[in-house]
């Protein structure tokens, strides 16, 4: 059984833009740490600059580490529709992944997270993930 | 070794196989010789190339072969007929005279065609008998005639030695092969009675094996027909230890028998019954194959020095061989190689130069071993021939089963992508070994606690220059971050 507390999960979602769903990201962990949303929001741009974070088509997954930050988190964002245009290079998304790692992380939430990403390394898992039909099977595919 | 020919052969093997700029001071080096004898090869090459220069220099730079004009001369090269050099001409003269041995020829007409003078045959004399002197046979003058005495078994050991044979990869290409000056029905008999032992043994014989028994039955078909073998002092019947050996392989004794009476009605002439157990050295000394029955049934011998040739090149190479594929297959080796030992058999290497430079540490280490398992298993010495199909084995095995390249993935949390990477990575490249999954803002402190990592593959782009091979690929891992990846582990492999 995954640790619940973990992981959030927003099935159905509607988000128009990157900078959209950036700020919305921003603002929920300002809530949570010391951290200000536009140093979050800056910090997930900087990370896109630095390398591509698409992980399979439709998919990308976000992520950095930080010690401002209370608790790690991974934040599961299915969309209800799909963002065309992400940047330049991407479009067509439809799930967005967001790894927010505490500073010195204990071992076992990093073990926690990095099983998670083990599973994304799977086509089939992806998919399932891209097609699920309602939140409770959503949330299923990812908790259990 | 060291001929004006043969430095220059070693010379263009080495910028072959070198693709870059080599200096005067390296090929000096690697040829054991004076920078200023490199100068003189490289202008001898060139001055005898007729299209501008085979070898081409730059200043600070050294000397690169020009590649395409060097393949296609290999090709006209091979087919040049007249002009002996005095080496060749002393070759097919000893051959002459082995060939009709112990019948002597005329001095005049041996030298006959080469226009040389005296001195030159006086030289041509001293040189002949000492090479025949490594086989035990010597050459006697009388009466403005040469003659080669000795033994029959050494007098076709050194025709073996010197019939141009070992340039022969493809047994076919001798039925249209002009420069051996071989008797063509001679080459198609002899070419079918190969595909007969083949036939009836259900197998294979493999190069170079195909190549040494068709010059042996070349060699007994020239002797007889030119001296008739059984007037011979020396041929004898097969004596009792003989007969127990070919006991030993019924199979074989048995194909031997037909395959000599089939020369025998070929050339209408009787030949010595020790002629089958001649052919038979040969057969046990070849290796073959769809064997099937045979590749579990080795001597304690033959499974012995095979585990040491593993044992030692594996401590050598450090890497760990274990595999019964290898074992086997190098078995099937040393079964046939410890014959040709025993029974003096020698195989030509034609691709020894070129194992000896390529596989330079690989072939040193294989001598080596071979000397210790000569003395160990009171054998005679391993040529370097031998050690030349040995090392091949072992360069296989090594380039088969390269080590795995240590490798770090990176990304900016050491979770996120990076773990994902490191999935897809397992799964699409056994070659690399991910030592372990960081984030980029260690890099540093990971390099040094793995001092050993070769690789580092990154899905964030790397501010500080890292002191190894780095690469940026997506967490994705595309077809083009594929291949991006193959290359970088061919660039790694390459230059190890």
């Amino acid at each position: 059984m995954k640790n619940k507390s973990l992981f959030n999960i927003l099935f159905h979602r509607k988000f128009d833009s990157r900078s959209d769903m950036y700020h919305f990201i921003g603002e929920r962990v300002s809530h949570h740490s010391t951290l200000l949303t536009s140093e979050v929001v800056d910090t997930l741009l900087q990370r896109e600059q630095a390398g591509n974070i698409q992980i399979a088509e439709h998919v990308l997954l976000p992520h950095f580490e930080s010690s401002k930050l209370k608790e790690s988190q991974i934040v599961v964002v299915h969309l209800h529709e799909a963002i065309s245009k992400w940047n330049q290079h991407v479009s067509d998304i439809k799930l967005v992944i967001f790894i927010l790692l505490k500073r010195d992380e204990t071992l076992d939430t990093k073990k926690e997270i990095t099983n998670f990403m083990r599973n994304l390394a799977d086509q089939d898992y992806i998919e399932k993930l891209l097609h699920a039909d309602s939140e409770e099977s959503f949330t299923q595919m990812i908790i259990q | 070794m060291g001929s004006k020919k043969d430095r220059e052969k070693r010379l263009l093997l080495l910028l072959s196989k070198n693709q870059g700029y080599m200096t005067s001071e390296e090929l000096a080096q690697l040829l054991e010789t004076s920078q200023k004898t490199v100068y003189r090869v490289i202008k001898g090459i060139n001055d005898n190339y007729s299209d501008g220069v085979l070898i081409e220099s730059e200043k600070g730079k050294g000397y690169k072969l020009n590649y395409e004009k060097y393949i296609s001369q290999y090709i006209t090269q091979s087919s040049r007929k007249s002009n002996y050099s005095p080496a060749e001409r002393r070759n097919r003269i000893m051959e002459r005279l082995l060939l009709s041995s112990p019948r002597s020829e005329k001095v005049y007409e041996l030298f006959e065609p080469y226009y040389v003078g005296d001195s030159v045959i006086f030289n041509d004399e001293q040189r002949i008998a000492s090479k025949l002197k490594e086989y035990d046979l010597t050459l006697e003058r009388k009466q403005r005639t040469l003659a080669v005495i000795g033994k029959e078994a050494n007098i076709r050991r050194a025709i073996a030695d010197l019939i141009q044979m070992h340039n022969i990869i493809d047994i076919d290409e001798l039925k249209s092969n002009q420069e051996l000056n071989f008797n063509n029905y001679d080459v198609l008999f002899i070419l079918d009675q190969l595909r007969v032992i083949e036939e009836q043994l259900d197998i294979t014989i493999p190069y170079p094996y195909n190549v040494n028994i068709f010059s042996h039955i070349y060699i007994l078909i020239s002797r007889s027909r030119k001296v008739g073998l059984l007037k011979l002092s020396d041929n004898h019947s097969i004596s009792e230890e003989e007969q127990e050996e070919l006991q030993n392989d019924l199979s074989l004794y048995r194909v031997a028998k037909t395959t000599i009476s089939n020369v025998e009605n070929y050339l209408h002439q009787e030949l010595p019954e020790v002629e089958v157990y001649y052919l038979y050295q040969y057969l046990v000394s070849s290796r073959m194959q769809g064997i099937v029955r045979k590749m579990t049934s080795f001597s304690t011998k033959v499974v012995e020095v095979t585990q040491t040739y593993l044992n030692e090149m594996s401590a050598y190479l450090n890497i760990s061989i274990n595999s019964d594929s290898i074992f086997l297959d190098l078995a099937n080796h040393i079964k046939p190689m410890l014959n040709r030992l025993v029974h003096n058999i020698r195989v030509k290497n034609s691709l020894l130069d070129q194992i000896k430079i390529t596989y330079e540490d690989i072939f040193e280490y294989v001598s080596e071993v071979s000397k210790v398992i000569s003395e160990k298993y009171n054998l005679p010495v391993i040529n370097q021939d031998e050690n030349g199909f040995i090392t091949l084995y072992f360069a296989r095995i090594i380039e088969t089963n390269q080590l795995p390249i240590r490798t770090l993935i990176m990304c900016t949390t050491g979770v996120g992508t990076s773990e994902l990477l490191k999935v897809k990575i397992k799964k699409n490249f056994p070659e690399l070994e991910v030592v372990d999954v960081v984030s980029t803002r260690d890099s540093k402190k990971y390099l040094e606690r793995y001092p050993e990592v070769e690789l580092i593959l990154t899905t964030t782009h790397l501010n500080e220059n890292l002191p190894v091979k780095t690469l940026l690929v997506s967490a994705m891992l595309t077809a083009d971050d594929q291949n991006r990846i193959q290359q970088k582990i061919k660039e790694i492999n390459n230059e190890k």
